[in-house]
């Protein structure tokens, strides 16, 4: 079996980084941009994930977990921690169509991806403002008190939410795995 | 289980899904740790899930069709990378 980009650089094969930003580089600067708001801040935690990236990528296994889910991990951590070291600031870019009709999704790659197809059925499955929350919270990383405020809601219910979210997406998440029993027979 | 360890564990797991949603401090660290003295610290699997969400909410996201790396980001990355300028 070839080995995967991040074994590829793990090894030294200096063409597996560029193939990895190709692959990754737009999706991780999506996900950075939304959840920082800021772009000067968003370019400073792209450069950091990557760093991790590839200082990580020697323990990369693709049996325990795919490229990008393994890249997003690394990328959520370092998204985190420079916001606990700075607030956010609101996304000022306006969302323009025409621009969107010109560009490739960077991310649509992912959609081919089984553990993310099998989120979004699950995130598809909850009531709307419980999705709503979660994509506040883990998507763009408003803080619990604010997301309160932008919804009129108690903030313990905010809290509540979020963390039951994540609970039950994990849930079916294990549910959707094979059972290795299955594949065998 | 006793009762002390079902409380230890809830608060594991409490602080795991803390560290994944908004991250932890100082003392909330050292409290993992202490909670996980085997275990790989790094290890959490709700950060994995948070990590997931994201990419399913990316997913969904229209807004995300413009949101091109720019090439001068790029360069700085490749520039990063082992074998990379900054690595000579």
């Amino acid at each position: 079996m070839a080995a995967s980009l991040l074994e590829q650089v793990a090894q030294g094969d200096q063409s597996a980084v560029g193939k990895v930003l190709d692959q990754y580089g737009d999706l991780v600067w999506s996900l950075a941009r939304r959840f920082l708001g800021n772009s000067p801040e968003a370019e400073d935690a792209v450069q950091d994930i990557f760093i991790a990236v590839w200082s990580s990528a020697e323990r990369y296994k693709p049996e325990l977990a795919s490229e990008v889910t393994f890249i997003a991990t690394i990328a959520r951590r370092r998204l985190i921690d420079r916001l606990r070291k700075n607030s956010r600031t609101p996304d000022s870019e306006t969302y323009d169509e025409s621009i969107a009709a010109q560009n490739p999704d960077p991310v649509n790659r992912i959609t081919e991806n089984v553990e993310v197809e099998n989120v979004v059925r699950v995130l598809n499955d909850m009531p709307e403002q419980h999705r709503e929350i979660l994509s506040l919270s883990i998507y763009e990383g408003y803080s619990h008190s604010e997301i309160a405020d932008r919804l009129a809601i108690p903030l313990g219910t905010v809290k509540t939410r979020v963390r039951r979210g994540l609970i039950h997406i994990r849930e079916q998440l294990e549910l959707d795995e094979p059972n290795p029993q299955e594949q065998a027979s | 289980m006793t009762r002390r360890a079902a409380e230890l564990s809830n608060r594991l797991e409490e602080l795991l899904l803390e560290q994944a949603i908004s991250g932890l401090d100082e003392s909330q660290r050292t409290e993992l740790e202490q909670l996980q003295p085997q275990g790989d610290s790094a290890a959490n699997p709700f950060m994995e899930t948070a990590a997931l969400v994201q990419l399913g909410l990316a997913s969904m996201d229209a807004a995300n069709r413009e949101r091109l790396m720019p090439a001068s980001l790029r360069q700085k990355l490749l520039q990063d990378a082992p074998g990379g300028e900054a690595a000579k």
